[in-house]
């Protein structure tokens, strides 16, 4: 870190997530679109012509069966005239449509930025879709789906680290449910969840059983990113954006050990050092995580450097993760709770923004201050990181979490 | 907006239109993993390649270095017991079911003696069996006949325990 102030160039002024539902049959495509860039636009109190451009994301050109799905949307997602373009990263698109769009604002080009992304994974094969991914000359064959690559991903992890558990599986996938009973977005709601219950469920791929996999939804979300200059025109609540990294590792996956995720280490180094954070545990609020499988929370804690590598189910083991432990993870309930692939990861900037604007609702993590955003996508291959404050200048978001703790300590 | 409580006029509003995409496709699957493939077809030979930047040997075999911006052409057939590096048994395959196969299976990364990198394959078993296997577990090759030159030319891996000529 250099001596200059860590000053953000861009803020998160408006959020929109629609309705979600398994099946959203009360809608199309681009009409889901449209609801998540309406409800943005409001939050922002913008109206669409003030808006420059429109970043717009997507998962893979097989969910929604259409080659190019950003041209049927244009007129939905308020993109005539303007310059509207598309993302399209896999499961991470949702966060690297909200970088972007970061990208083009921070740069000082563009004052009013929208972005939105979203999938009805409802209209097509999602396992089909997903295992497409694989190359056709080698790998295809065998895929069926997300669930048997990451379980071979926890297997992988667990022949490392053998202490770790089926009850470490269970205990987070029971505690994210909770969670999503109150945030009234997330589509799987299951107030019976427990510990046994997720023991109880049927194998999907061992090491994983049924409710260790995230559901499918059909969801959007919208954000509203503006330019500092714009963003202080208004005294409203806004997220500041104060540091982003997407990363790649190579698709050559049986060249790499999945448990280890270098892409995602990389992402959250390069951010930690802009803003000279050292011990993520003790300086993040809150952390929303791509958790489209139970055994990834272990494996992201690592990558993300709250823990020594091997150490991810001490968290769980000590309640850190809960919303009463040291670091609330995924309020939201997480993927594990709302999956359109599409929306996911921007969900996950979405819902730390409304945690530092203190409007998260029943969810809300008293005080939050500093807060990461994690996506995850493509095969076992993409990883993002975004992290937000309360404050513009960082320095100063750092400073008040330190008052409320000397305070905290006071009473 | 969503209204779960649809009038009853609207429940005869058409609300899905079905359809398929059908597409023919040839992929090329360049030189390296051409012979690849055309060695496991004619010869029954795992052919794998060793980087000359950092001698790793890459099974399956591909054309560029991840290291340096080096051609990998050297060349060499493994042979001898290959073993578990780790494996998950699938219970739920919603598509693509491996062609022949139904759940369980396992879907695994084998290893090679003196590869670097692990073969994603399939392991076939009784359900037992599968979940019995632990890492290091010796396995052996079955092979299709006749052969076509794809990576299911390797039909699958059993278990090295329970026979079957290799």
């Amino acid at each position: 870190m250099g001596d200059a102030k860590q000053v953000a160039r861009a803020a998160v002024t408006g959020v929109g997530q629609t309705i979600t539902r398994l099946k959203r049959r009360d809608v199309n495509f681009p009409e889901m679109m449209h609801e998540a860039c309406v409800l943005a636009l409001k939050d922002a109190e913008l109206q669409p012509e003030d808006i420059d451009l429109v970043v717009f994301g997507s998962g893979p050109e097989y969910f929604e069966g259409v080659n190019e799905p950003d041209l049927w949307a244009t007129d939905h997602t308020f993109g005539i005239g303007k310059q509207h373009c598309r993302i399209q990263t896999g499961g991470t698109v949702g966060a690297s449509t909200g970088i972007a769009g970061y990208y083009m604002a921070a740069s000082g080009l563009y004052d009013n930025v929208l972005v939105v992304s979203g999938d009805k994974l409802s209209e097509s094969s999602v396992q089909k879709g997903l295992s497409l991914v694989y190359a056709p000359t080698m790998g295809r064959d065998f895929a069926a789906g997300a669930p048997s690559a990451v379980a071979n991903q926890a297997r992988i992890y667990q022949n490392q680290f053998p202490s770790v558990n089926e009850r470490h599986f269970a205990k987070i996938g029971a505690w994210m449910r909770k969670n999503a009973l109150n945030n009234p977005n997330a589509q799987l709601k299951l107030p019976q969840i427990s510990e046994e219950v997720m023991l109880g469920m049927a194998w999907l791929s061992t090491p994983l059983r049924l409710l260790d996999s995230c559901p499918t939804s059909d969801a959007a979300c919208a954000m509203v990113i503006q330019s500092a200059r714009k963003a202080r025109e208004s005294e409203r609540p806004k997220a500041w954006i104060q540091a982003v990294a997407t990363i790649s590792e190579g698709y050559n996956y049986v060249d790499r050990d999945w448990s280890n995720p270098i892409a995602q280490r990389e992402a959250a180094r390069r951010c930690y050092s802009q803003l000279g954070i050292t011990k993520p545990l003790e300086e993040l609020d809150v952390l929303e995580i791509y958790d489209a499988f139970t055994s990834q929370h272990l494996i992201w804690y690592e990558g993300l450097g709250l823990v020594e590598r091997g150490h991810g189910a001490d968290l769980v083991d000590q309640g850190a993760i809960r919303m009463d432990g040291k670091l609330p993870v995924n309020p939201s309930g997480g993927v594990l709770s709302n999956n359109s692939i599409g929306a996911s990861a921007m969900i996950r900037q979405a819902e730390v923004a409304l945690q530092l604007m203190g409007r998260a609702g029943d969810r809300q993590v008293q005080g939050a201050e500093i807060g990461l955003a994690h996506g995850w996508g493509g095969a076992i291959q993409f990883h993002t990181v975004m992290i937000l404050s309360g404050e513009q200048d960082f320095e100063l978001s750092r400073r008040k979490r330190a008052e409320r703790r000397t305070v905290g300590a006071e009473r | 907006m969503s209204q779960d409580q649809e009038k009853p006029a609207e429940r005869r509003a058409i609300q899905v239109l079905p359809g398929e995409i059908d597409n023919d496709y040839i992929w090329n699957p360049g030189p390296v993993i051409g012979r690849f493939l055309t060695r496991l077809r004619d010869d029954r030979e795992i052919l794998a390649v060793r980087c000359p930047r950092t001698s790793r040997v890459f099974l399956p075999p591909q054309a560029w270095s991840p290291a340096a911006p080096v051609a990998m052409d050297r060349y060499l057939t493994l042979q001898g017991q290959p073993t578990l590096s780790a494996g998950t048994v699938v219970d739920r395959a919603p598509w693509n079911l491996p062609e022949g196969l139904k759940p369980p299976y396992m879907l695994a990364a084998i290893r090679f003696p003196g590869a670097d990198t692990d073969l994603i394959h399939l392991v076939v078993a009784s359900r037992a069996e599968l979940m019995a296997l632990q890492p290091g577990a010796a396995l052996q090759i079955r092979w299709k006949e006749p052969r076509s030159g794809t990576i299911r030319d390797i039909d699958f891996f059993t278990p090295a325990t329970t026979g079957g000529a290799a």
